[in-house]
């Protein structure tokens, strides 16, 4: 029991990942900056933001249902600290996992995209209502290419097991490098998971303000602003699980600052996206997923296909 | 005989009452009193026969006894005509706008601000007044004084005293958004106010959107938050006063208004500015075309979501902030003119920097040609989206890099030169694309002419005085000056009656003319494109509502506040609503 | 007309990574100052035995922001008010005697609007104070 207490609270639980998640922020914040040619913010300035959120008021609006505008930050942020269990970090086991746990990290990877549909729809806002129903329409552009490119390496594996699939890439050495394009989908599906440039429709500051989050203000801005946070560890956790499995079994120590190095260089790549491209339509942004992106990870899913079957 | 002089004969010949009394003031000027009567006649004429296609504005004047209306048309190769009319206060005028619909705004100014009664315009939101003005009040004429509002309780009617919550219950709600009944752009769902406060507009406007879905089926513009009641504020000061207040009407184009007034009086006074000093001052107005580009570059760049290039623009904008601020003095609102030429002189240490800024903008604007022609983002974002074709160009009259896009060649500085543009050689850019994209090129086309032509004013600038001394008096007459700014044409018309103040000064800012088109670019285009298309024709609104003058629509008051009384307003109708501001900071801020 | 295989996303890629190497553009105001340039138009300095009280600099003030007030026999003073002046040096350009003068001094913020109207007294007899 206090065992199952520490886990989800302190490590790898909540204070974990706020803390990486946090610096997560800033090391995006600032390497946006850098390639930008300015300063950019200190270390400090992700953690004074939380804060200086939770100590403002919180306004409700007159017409928004109350209990779910209440209650979607909050799962928002747990469902990603939920999902981040089964992801192994370094040597090849999460801390729970069972077979097909790979479905359940990408259900609850689901569910914040559905807290801001839903605490936008809730807010009863103009903005709001924009912002919501563009999340949802993005969602049916990215989740298929996501979900496909993530399942592709399993083909290989022959498992639905995060952890053996780890293991399986760890005792079969350079097999992940047939999977590099189904890592460049998942990067690109990954950015409309987490409502970054290009594909940050939904919070089109100069289009609708800001999108579901209009109405919030407060605690619970400051929970929707960390979920975010989170999810762009866990998402990157995972995409280094599933497709960068070297280097797992060696000693806590160096393996943690491998995996340090993994989840940072996929931020790295997110924020040189973030710089370099406009931001799209959303019809643009549905036309290219599912005539590009959606292809491609079907073209992975063929290869691996084609390399079981030879009897790798 | 030139061009002038044949006008002036076949309407000295067609009406045979109007012998001797057409006026050519100088090269491509002519004034021409019209009796009311006969001018619908005179009108059709001239734009028909005489070839005078372009309405630039309509000036409004009180002249005491009677009113005055003064219709300036404009000839493609720069010939202006000013058509005048003097008429009893209580007589109502026929609109203009079945020939010209982009006179609809000059129009409701000035009914708004004098009073004047115009039969045939549309029913419609009133600009520039808000819609609690009181009724008889119209601030332009001359014995309107501030004090007639000191009672006024600025109430909607209806209205409860409880904090309106949205946007709904502080503007009334437009209805109209010129929908072809039965279209089925009728069956809209929902009105997103954009504006007066959004993250997409840089200063206020309210755009009321109807919308289905994304797509958006019909906008209602609504602008005048930014008036300030400068026109009226111009007659109360002296000529050289003004030249500052007019130069405060904008910031990204103050020289262009302070040149253009400048001028004017120039004109007026009969003084002869020495070559180096109108060379100076076109060197700055390039250099302020250069910068007011960079920064359309950057806005149009936030506007789509491409923060990168918004800093690097705004980035490369500091090296010409810097250089202006060598040679003159400040960073915007130079105060570089002065009634009679410029005040300061360049010296021989800041040419080879004009140089070196120059060379080096210059190599970074091919970059941004190179990103704007290459990238795949931005193009997709950019293409299509604010289409006008050449035909809806002409008959909203657009102007500036918009309407060039979609193929108009009119430029000031070639058509009516100025200052020092009859000695420079340079290229109008046009496109032909006739959307934003096609913007986004005839500006960056126009950015590297300006290098060109800050090359060439700096090699052949030539010695002497900078300025001649100018009289406090001008002597009386009328004068209509034009000058091409960043965005558009911009025009004065300024009357002097021989004193140390002005009698009448009217502004024309181009983005006046350019907002009308933004309800036809956004037909049927997706809310997502909005910011980028208002965004496109590069609005300047404080250049825009500059005197708005508020036309109440029922009174065609007009009413200028100063900055205490606006302040104290603003104040008064809060505390009245329960919200108490003066609570709220512990600083001294005045009178309350 | 370009290529089409050069109309590719990301154009901008090579700048931006090069910029990592470069150092920021930011000033990092207040630990870092820009100088401003000599003829930069800031606060107004007025010397007050040059003046000989033709009060040219308030007829031309378009703002209304400098008053000249006689003190004593040729001896003159001038009120400034910092917040209303707008810094546009024509009272500078207008006076016969080039008593008034412009510094490039910018940073004159102030939390009391009182503090913003400064008084330029005459000389008594030998040094002039200007107080703020």
């Amino acid at each position: 029991m206090v065992n199952a207490l520490f886990i989800i609270l302190i490590f790898p639980g909540f204070l974990f990942l706020s803390v990486i998640s946090l610096f997560a922020e800033y090391f995006d914040r600032k390497l946006y900056a850098r390639l930008q040619n300015r300063v950019g913010p200190p270390w400090f300035q992700p953690l004074a933001d939380f804060i200086k959120l939770l100590g403002k008021e919180e306004v409700v609006p007159e017409e928004a249902d109350r209990s779910m505008f209440n209650l979607a930050p909050v799962f928002a942020m747990a469902s990603t600290i939920a999902a981040f269990f089964y992801i192994p970090m370094w040597g090849t086991k999460a801390i729970y996992s069972f077979s097909g746990d790979l479905i359940v990290i990408l259900y609850l990877l689901m569910i914040p995209t559905l807290t801001f549909f839903l605490g936008g729809w809730y807010s009863r806002s103009l903005y709001s209502t924009i912002g919501a129903v563009r999340s949802i329409t993005q969602l049916f552009a990215y989740e298929i290419p996501l979900f496909i490119s993530l399942l592709a390496p399993t083909i290989l594996a022959g498992t639905w097991s995060l952890s053996e699939l780890a293991n399986f890439y760890t005792t079969h050495p350079w097999y992940w490098l047939f999977n590099l394009i189904g890592f460049g989908v998942s990067l690109v599906a990954l950015l409309g998971k987490l409502e970054r440039v290009p594909f940050d429709i939904p919070e089109a500051e100069t289009e609708i303000v800001a999108g579901s989050f209009t109405e919030y203000s407060g605690r619970l801005l400051a929970y929707f602003r960390m979920a975010i946070d989170i999810e762009t560890v866990v998402g990157a956790s995972l995409i280094a699980a599933v497709f960068l499995p070297f280097a797992l079994n060696l000693n806590p120590v160096l393996g943690f600052l491998i995996y340090l190095l993994k989840i940072f260089f996929i931020i790295g790549l997110l924020s040189l996206f973030r710089t370099v491209f406009a931001r799209m339509r959303i019809d643009q942004m549905i036309n290219f997923c599912w005539t590009y992106v959606a292809p491609i990870a079907f073209l992975q899913v063929l290869i691996n296909l084609i390399l079981k079957g030879i009897g790798l | 005989m030139t061009v002038e002089e044949k006008v002036k004969e076949q309407l000295e010949s067609r009406f045979a009452d109007l012998k001797g009394t057409v006026k050519v003031q100088r090269a491509r000027r002519l004034w021409v009193e019209v009796k009311p009567e006969n001018f619908t006649a005179v009108f059709e004429y001239a734009i028909k026969d005489l070839d005078f296609p372009i309405l630039c504005t309509i000036t409004g004047i009180d002249e005491g006894a009677n009113f005055a209306l003064i219709y300036h048309l404009a000839q493609k190769t720069g010939a202006v005509l000013n058509l005048k009319i003097k008429f009893d206060k209580a007589r109502a005028i026929k609109t203009i706008s079945t020939y010209f619909p982009a006179a609809d705004i000059y129009e409701r100014e000035v009914v708004d601000l004098f009073g004047i009664k115009i039969d045939g315009l549309k029913p419609g939101l009133r600009y520039p007044l808000p819609d609690n003005w009181p009724e008889g009040q119209y601030p332009m004429r001359k014995d309107w004084k501030i004090e007639s509002l000191k009672d006024y309780d600025a109430k909607f009617e209806n209205e409860s005293l409880s904090i309106p919550i949205g946007p709904k219950t502080l503007i009334k709600e437009p209805t109209d958004f010129g929908f072809i009944p039965g279209s089925r752009h009728e069956e809209h769902e929902v009105v997103i106010p954009v504006g007066p406060q959004h993250p997409a507009l840089k200063e206020p406007e309210s755009f009321s959107v109807a919308l289905r879905g994304e797509r958006i089926m019909g906008v209602n513009i609504r602008i005048g938050y930014n008036h300030r009641g400068i026109e009226k504020a111009c007659e109360s000061q002296s000529y050289i006063q003004d030249v500052y207040l007019v130069e405060r009407i904008c910031g990204i184009c103050s020289h262009t208004h302070s040149t253009c007034f400048v001028q004017g009086v120039e004109e007026l006074a009969g003084l002869q500015v020495p070559k180096r000093g109108l060379y100076i001052r076109t060197l700055i107005a390039e250099l302020e075309r250069v910068h007011s580009h960079l920064l359309w570059l950057g806005v149009a760049g936030h506007e789509i979501g491409f923060d990168t290039l918004l800093m690097y623009t705004w980035r490369d904008r500091e090296s010409v902030m810097d250089l202006l601020t060598l040679i003159t003095g400040n960073r915007v609102n130079y105060g570089i003119n002065t009634i009679g030429g410029v005040r300061r002189d360049l010296d021989a240490t800041q040419i080879p920097e004009i140089s070196k800024v120059v060379d080096k903008l210059e190599e970074q604007t091919k970059y941004y040609i190179q990103v704007a022609m290459e990238e795949v983002t931005l193009i997709q974002r950019l293409s299509g989206v604010g289409k006008l074709s050449p035909q809806d160009v002409v008959r909203l009259g657009t102007l500036g890099p918009t309407a060039r896009a979609s193929g108009l060649d009119r430029d000031t500085r070639r058509d009516d030169p100025y200052a020092a543009y009859g000695d420079l050689s340079f290229k109008v850019i046009t496109d032909n694309h006739n959307d934003v994209y096609g913007r986004t090129i005839v500006r960056l086309g126009e950015l590297m002419e300006s290098y060109s032509m800050i090359r060439q004013l700096v090699k052949n600038l030539p010695d002497g005085p900078i300025a001649v001394k100018a009289p406090r008096r001008i002597p009386e007459g009328e004068v209509f000056s034009r000058y091409e700014a960043p965005r558009g044409e911009d025009v004065h018309y300024i009357k002097s009656n021989g004193s140390t103040n002005p009698e009448r000064v009217k502004v024309r800012a181009p983005t006046l003319a350019n907002i009308q088109s933004v309800s036809k670019m956004l037909e049927d285009r997706y809310l997502a494109d909005l910011p980028i298309v208002i965004a496109a024709i590069d609005p300047c609104f404080s250049c825009t509502d500059r005197a708005i003058q508020i036309q109440d629509y029922t009174q065609g008051t007009e009413r200028v506040m100063s900055w205490e009384d606006l302040k104290q307003f603003s104040l008064d109708w809060y505390r009245e609503r329960g919200v108490d501001f003066t609570r709220l900071s512990k600083v001294k801020w005045g009178k309350d | 007309m370009k290529k089409k295989w050069s109309i590719r996303p990301g154009v901008m890629v090579e700048l931006v990574l090069k910029s990592l190497f470069k150092k920021p553009v930011t000033v990092k105001y207040p630990f870092e100052k820009m100088e401003m340039p000599g003829k930069f138009r800031g606060k107004l300095k007025f010397e007050s035995e040059k003046c000989i009280g033709c009060l040219l600099c308030m007829k031309d003030c378009p703002a209304d922001a400098i008053k000249i007030v006689k003190v004593g026999e040729k001896k003159f003073e001038a009120q400034i008010d910092l917040g209303k002046c707008v810094y546009c040096a024509q009272c500078v350009d207008s006076c016969p005697t080039k008593a008034l003068a412009i510094t490039p001094e910018y940073e004159l913020a102030q939390i009391d609007r009182n503090k913003l109207k400064i008084v330029y007294h005459a000389k008594p007899d030998s040094s002039a104070q200007g107080k703020t």
